[in-house]
């Protein structure tokens, strides 16, 4: 086979890897997309009986409950985000980029959100936060988000900086640059792959929450999970079909744009280092 | 023109490792400072104090007299430019380069320009649209170079600048440093562990151990008047022998040498003499030494000799003698033959005992 050849099989197998992840990732929207549009489909049906736009003219009604609960899963994540870059940004340059005393200790602590279940720091958290008067609210359940968030914002922060040297800064600073310009023109571009690659895996975290959302949030804070759940327990499979749409619409949209960081030579995340 | 002063300088880390021992230093201004020591010695612990990217733990670094400790290192009028040139990656030639009149609000065309100058100095016109993965080892040294000349710094500081260039890149890096250096008359300190690039290099020469200076002075200084049996040693010194200085005259298991100078007052010393200054074949029977040849290493330019000098001393072992013969004297001598030594009187050195 000449070279000519060699490419062509090279790409024909790129595309068939590529197809075949993408018939992966889209087949289940397949039965969804269907479900959204029917009205009666019931077993042996290959198809549904009935069609109907119910479903969807319900997700997009003003008196729905699908437009609140969309706006505070927005605003829940990236509030979550929001908190999660400045902790991800001083631990991860801690720990990544420092040897001292307790740092496994530091590590393991870190991690250890995402070792215990969920269910057993919300129990713990929520008598807390009771007490507090953060249970019930939305800021309380930002806050709880930020414990399954933290160690992977951390984890992907501390392997971005176990790959950064710190003397840039120090030549940045003895060519004249201030503090805030260190940040801005050397800091920040360095870092700022991994930065986007954390916000992608924060947001999405925080966006997928339901347990959390539940317990700290206490039916008050109505987010998508919480919609789609309480749908799917009423068995509306058409509304229950288009909600999941809805709900994975930005998290697919936020993949797409920031998938230019997750792959190639960028290596944002160049393995989730030692740990 | 700006002379640098160190006063009482002292760095430890954790309170624990001295890095620097209070040290006192001036470095004259508009020249070229070697500061020169084995690694680990501090020396670029100290570059990094005068640049004001470490606070010393105690002393003082002036400029021109003038206290600078408390001043940021953005803020110091000294640039330091790193060992590994630390060009920002993800900017182009043009960009590093004008990175520092960036820093201080300059109007962008005022960049181009000064940067199209400065590229012009370092001998890489027309450099400004590559990136530093599209450069050599030696082009990117040079940029890293004209990124600190650009911001006219009274002090440059240059952390080992030449160690991680090949042989004849160095010496074309050296030749520009030194051709720079005398162009815009900038006072100039640079690290080096290499004794030979340090005395090339430098009009001054301030060489570390543990922290402390050994020595301080014009480069001849360090060969032919060594402060102590280290710093001959670590200047390439091989040949010590121990005596007593009584006068000029010094008494050693090898016989009495005649001393032309020294400032060491009476008592027990260390003779030394460098091996290019041991004469071969000597009429005069003072300061004669009667070697045997042990050994011969040609290297090309010249030919390494090693010998054992027989001691006065009875069952004492015979003295090592290094000689840094013509090449020819490959030949013309053979091993176990017994070479008559001359250590003229104004080539011997005495350095206090250890």
């Amino acid at each position: 086979m000449d070279q000519e050849e060699l490419d062509r099989a090279a790409g024909c197998r790129h595309w068939l890897v590529v197809g075949g992840m993408v018939t992966a990732v889209l087949l289940p929207f397949i039965p969804l997309i269907i479900w959204s549009f029917a009205r009666r489909w019931f077993f042996p049906a290959l198809w549904p009986t009935e069609w109907s736009g119910r479903a969807w003219s319900y997700v997009f009604s003003p008196g729905s409950q699908v437009l609140p609960a969309l706006l505070n899963s927005v605003l829940v994540a990236t509030a979550v985000t929001l908190l999660s870059i400045p902790i991800g940004l001083t631990a991860g340059r801690a720990i990544g980029l420092y040897r001292f005393r307790g740092r496994t200790l530091v590590q393991f602590l870190i991690l250890a959100p995402t070792i215990v279940p969920a269910l057993a720091v919300a129990m713990g958290i929520h008598v807390a936060f009771i007490r507090y008067g953060l249970a019930d609210t939305r800021l309380g359940v930002i806050l709880v988000h930020l414990v399954p968030v933290t160690p992977y914002m951390v984890l992907i922060m501390s392997s971005v900086f176990a790959n950064y040297n710190p003397d840039f800064e120090a030549q940045a600073r003895s060519l004249g640059a201030r503090p805030w310009q260190v940040f801005r023109f050397v800091l920040l571009p360095a870092i700022w792959p991994g930065l986007v690659v954390g916000s992608l895996f924060a947001f999405i975290i925080s966006w997928s929450q339901y347990l959390l959302t539940l317990l700290i949030g206490g039916g008050q804070v109505v987010t998508l999970p919480i919609l789609l759940f309480s749908f799917a327990n009423s068995g509306d499979n058409p509304i229950t079909a288009a909600l999941s749409m809805v709900f994975i619409a930005p998290a697919l949209l936020f993949l797409l744009l920031s998938s230019r960081y997750l792959q190639g030579r960028s290596a944002a995340i160049g393995g989730f280092g030692k740990l | 023109m700006t002379d640098v002063t160190l006063q009482g300088i002292s760095k430890s880390y954790d309170g624990r490792v001295q890095a620097v021992a209070d040290l006192d230093l001036t470095i004259p201004s508009g020249q070229i400072t070697a500061l020169l020591g084995p690694s680990g010695c501090g020396k670029t612990t100290l570059l990094k104090i005068i640049a004001g990217l470490l606070p010393p733990t105690a002393g003082e670094v002036l400029f021109n007299g003038r206290a600078v400790t408390a001043i940021p290192a953005e803020k110091r009028d000294a640039v330091m430019v790193f060992q590994n040139h630390l060009l920002f990656p993800y900017m182009s030639v043009l960009e590093n380069v004008g990175f520092g009149l960036r820093m201080r609000g300059v109007k962008k065309k005022l960049i181009e320009r000064r940067v199209a100058e400065m590229l012009a100095l370092v001998q890489l016109p027309g450099y400004e649209t590559r990136t530093p993965r599209q450069l050599s080892g030696g082009q990117q040294q040079r940029i890293a170079l004209a990124r600190a000349l650009i911001v006219e710094p009274e002090v440059l500081l240059l952390d080992e600048p030449l160690a991680n260039l090949d042989a004849h890149l160095r010496d074309e890096m050296r030749d520009l440093i030194v051709s720079i250096q005398r162009e815009l008359g900038i006072t100039t300190v640079f690290v080096t562990h290499d004794q030979e690039e340090a005395v090339i290099l430098a009009q001054h020469v301030a060489l570390m151990f543990a922290g402390r200076l050994a020595q301080v002075g014009p480069p001849a200084d360090f060969y032919e008047r060594p402060s102590t049996a280290r710093v001959a040693r670590f200047f390439g010194g091989v040949n010590f022998v121990e005596g007593v200085k009584r006068g000029t005259a010094v008494t050693t298991p090898l016989g009495v040498f005649c001393v032309d100078h020294s400032p060491l007052p009476d008592g027990p010393v260390l003779l030394t003499i460098r091996p290019e200054n041991v004469a071969l074949g000597c009429a005069a029977p003072e300061n004669m030494v009667l070697a045997r040849l042990e050994s011969r290493l040609y290297a090309g330019t010249h030919t390494r000799l090693r010998l054992l000098a027989e001691t006065a001393v009875p069952d004492a072992p015979p003295l090592p003698i290094e000689v840094t013969a013509a090449a020819a004297a490959m030949r013309q001598y053979e091993n176990e033959q017994t070479l008559k030594l001359h250590f003229a009187p104004d080539h011997i050195w005495l350095v206090p005992a250890d």
